[in-house]
């Protein structure tokens, strides 16, 4: 025996014990990794961590410390096992669950009364299609991507064409322990909320893995449909499932489908709302084979009558609470409140079933589960042959994700991606909106001269509102270009194999690979980059990827380090422009172990995560997301950007008696930033009008530039007032200070106002801290 | 100040007016494709 962390490539061996604990040693099992499952490692990350596994005809990722839990004994590898014949199936007869007709027995129907709203909850595995499906039942936009995880929480909709009637799309999730942040959302509403019925998606080229969810959610009791999701891959691929056999087993209504080729969905809909109506339980609850599993058949009985009554007040239905009960979950034992002598009685039913089956109380359950699907698949599935997306993507991994070649093609990507977007196609379209908005500018200021406007509106149009939105919306072509290419390389299912090679060097840091994604967009704007923390699974990771994105200079800061540059140290730009940019993220790194020992204890989430194959991106998905992205930028900048604008403008154009002023150095933002003056003063920038252009710069880095020009051209220049020390620590200041104002607003909306208050302070000290220590450097 | 000056400050009250509508609604802001505006909105995506 040995562990499974010691496999060699193409090794195989089967699961003989299964260690690590709690939640993530259920974890395991849930992602079928029972005693008994054969395993075969099928790759190593550039960096030899994590792992990549096939088991049960699907990838899954495990970094070496968790695979180290699992012992294992070697087998022969797949390929010296001869194929076993393909078994013919004989087919079933149609057991007509949750359909009309003759199957429909109107003695005992129950149906709700006529008008009540049907609800539904749409449960099943991450990345199997349901926001898929849940676009075509309701006809909704939800973005869809080629990466785990996309739907970080529950969305609702109308089913098209059935008024009465309400889907929620809930996050995927592999089992109903309460192990990520999406099961215990998926969990609560399914307990809490009471849908009327659940519709479960199953991905049908995976159904071994799929299944598992599936008998936890028929122990819930709810009236449920199962749709079986990509059976046009399944039988593309030469596969077959005997849906009658399926349907029979399962003890509810089985629907093949394709969602994203729409074919199916009309069957699913009707038996949908059939049993939700009639409230059609499942047929069947108890998976147990009494003579294989008799210890955890007679527990699981022994447990559901013991807690009968407290599951009954608690309103949890009762298989489903015993189940838990003894997978040892707290959260029901809690719910049930049972007494001392109830634990102790459950405690030795439980010892009981360790006994009789020689495994732990978990293994057991799993293992039982696992032994029905398998009776299930034996009976109702001839497996697909390998599908052609399989062989696609093992052939572009070998390049993508290989020992030698995974680093350089991802920054050979990347640097693409980065040029394309900021010097080919984003930097060109934005010099047209720029030219056109010039143009616009222009128009206006001589339409208002012409028709005599007050001097001070003129200005405040010119010179606040088209000067303000204008320079931000110029950035529009900028953020739509990167979108394009970050939403290909998702949907591709490339950002999964990044955040699978990326995990090794994260977690020093104390991240998990898969934030990898937001940090990247860091480089171009932190809004995008904020949003795209969206898809991690953990609120640790997320929030303090999020703290961590602003330390990743974005593309707005570019002008000011060009034009301080070009005034102070025009001999050494380049080192100097690159200097900075590696010391944002040397800065991010040492922030990062900070958060790490401080704020965010612990470990970044187990990378136990499945690699999609690639597909091809769909363009509707993509133009899609890229107006969606488009149409919330431009809302951003007529709404935050304008009345920041104004705001701006009015400070720099009146005094405290409200006249207007001809120089600046009398307005109300000269007073105010005086009072900076101060605390700028040992960073050698205590000039009222430095502090005004570092304030401007809350609205949008570039107006840092503008400002400056504006304030310093009667003063012969910024070169006259700063020495090279007090721009050095500037320039230090800019990279690190608080993002800008949409960037805040970003922040507020992903973790709410407190956080976004604490970011702007944070970013400003440790600004304030490093521009200091280069000045005393460099001075 | 002429005609033109308070019709031209109507427009920006207007357009501030709706601007500061819009931030309070967050109309849609968190890509969540609601049309009703994140205060009305089902969706619990920015529960932060």
């Amino acid at each position: 025996m040995k562990t499974l962390r010691e496999l060699t490539i193409g090794e195989s061996a089967v699961v003989r014990q299964v260690g690590g604990e709690g939640a993530l040693r259920q974890h395991f099992l849930d992602m079928g990794m029972v005693p008994g499952t054969r395993m075969t490692l099928t790759k190593l990350a550039p960096m030899g961590d994590p792992m990549e596994f096939r088991l049960r005809g699907y990838q899954l990722t495990l970094r070496l410390a968790d695979a180290e839990q699992i012992l294992v004994e070697p087998v022969e590898t797949e390929e010296q096992v001869a194929p076993a014949p393909r078994k013919a199936i004989k087919k079933s007869e149609h057991p007509g669950l949750g359909e009309e007709g003759r199957f429909h027995s109107k003695e005992d129907e129950a149906p709700l009364p006529k008008g009540e709203l049907l609800t539904y909850a749409l449960v099943g595995n991450q990345n199997c299609g349901k926001t898929t499906l849940f676009n075509q039942l309701t006809g909704s936009k939800q973005h869809v991507g080629n990466f785990p995880g996309v739907t970080v929480d529950r969305k609702d909709g109308i089913i098209i064409g059935h008024e009465n009637t309400l889907v929620t799309d809930l996050p995927g999730i592999y089992s109903m322990s309460p192990y990520s942040s999406e099961e215990i959302v998926s969990r609560q509403f399914v307990l809490e909320e009471k849908p009327k019925a659940i519709i479960n998606i199953l991905d049908a080229t995976n159904v071994e893995r799929n299944l598992y969810l599936t008998m936890q959610l028929l122990e819930m009791n709810v009236p449920m449909v199962v749709a079986l999701n990509m059976m046009d891959e399944v039988t593309g691929n030469g596969g077959y499932i005997d849906i009658n056999g399926f349907e029979e087993l399962l003890g509810v209504p089985v629907v093949p489908i394709s969602a994203a080729k729409n074919q199916g969905i009309e069957e699913l809909v009707k038996h949908a709302i059939h049993i939700a109506y009639y409230q059609e339980k499942p047929k069947r609850q108890d998976f147990c084979d009494e003579k294989d599993h008799g210890g955890v058949h007679r527990c699981i009985h022994a447990v559901a009558h013991l807690i009968e009554d407290h599951a009954l007040r608690a309103g949890l239905p009762v298989r489903f609470a015993a189940s838990k009960l003894i997978e040892g979950d707290s959260l029901i034992l809690e719910k049930l409140k049972l007494s001392q002598n109830e634990k102790e009685l459950l405690e030795h039913i439980v010892l009981q079933l360790e006994e009789e089956s020689g495994l732990d109380r978990r293994a057991a359950m799993a293992d039982m589960r696992f032994a029905f699907i398998d009776k299930v698949c034996h009976e109702n599935v001839v497996k697909p042959r390998e599908s052609r997306e399989h062989l696609r993507s093992e052939k572009i991994d070998s390049i993508l994700t290989g020992k030698y070649t995974a680093i350089p093609a991802f920054v050979l990507i990347m640097l693409s991606v980065f040029y394309l977007t900021f010097n080919v196609i984003g930097d060109y379209l934005q010099g047209l909106l720029e030219d056109g908005i010039g143009a616009l500018t222009e128009a206006v200021d001589g339409l208002l001269t012409a028709a005599g406007v007050n001097e001070v509106i003129h200005g405040l149009i010119i010179d606040g509102i088209f000067e303000g939105v204008g320079s931000v919306l110029s950035f529009l072509p900028i953020i739509v270009t990167l979108f394009f290419f970050l939403s290909l390389l998702e949907d591709s299912g490339y950002i999964a194999r990044v955040a699978f090679f990326m995990d090794k060097l994260l977690r020093k840091i104390g991240l998990s690979g898969k934030s990898i994604v937001p940090l990247l967009i860091g480089f171009g704007c932190t809004v995008p980059a904020v949003m795209a923390t969206r898809t991690l699974p953990s609120e640790r990771d997320r929030k303090m990827t999020i703290l961590l994105t602003p330390f990743m200079s974005c593309t707005a800061k570019l002008p000011i380090y060009a034009f301080f540059v070009e005034a102070f140290f025009p001999e050494q730009g380049g080192f100097i422009m690159t200097a900075l940019y590696f010391l944002g993220i040397f800065v991010g790194i040492v922030v990062a172990y900070l958060f790490k020992a401080t704020l965010f204890k612990g470990e970044a989430v187990p990378f136990v995560m499945e690699l999609p194959n690639y597909r091809l991106p769909g363009m509707k998905n993509v133009v899609q997301l890229l107006w969606e992205k488009a149409r919330d930028f431009l809302e951003r900048a007529f709404s935050v950007i304008l009345i920041a604008t104004i705001c701006v403008w009015f400070l720099q154009s009146f005094d405290l008696q409200f006249h207007f002023v001809e120089d600046s150095s009398n307005s109300i933002m000269a007073l105010l930033a005086g009072i900076l003056v101060p605390i700028f003063k040992p960073l050698g920038l205590g000039d009222w009008r430095i502090c005004t252009a570092l304030i401007s710069g809350f609205m949008a880095k570039e107006s840092v530039v503008s400002t400056m020009e504006l304030l310093f051209n009667s003063a012969g220049g910024v070169d006259k007032a700063l020495s090279a020390a007090s721009a050095a620590s500037l320039l230090v200041f800019s990279l690190l200070y608080t993002p800008c104002v949409a960037a805040i607003a970003a922040i507020k909306r992903e973790l709410g106002e407190k956080w976004a208050v604490a970011v702007v302070l944070w970013q400003c000290f440790v600004a304030w801290l490093v521009a200091l220590l280069v000045k005393l450097l460099v001075g | 100040m002429k005609t033109i000056d308070y019709i031209i400050i109507g427009i920006i009250l207007l357009a501030v007016l709706w601007a500061i509508n819009s931030i309070r609604k967050n109309k849609g802001s968190c890509g969540c494709g609601c049309s009703e505006g994140c205060s009305s909105c089902k969706n619990k995506c920015h529960k932060a």
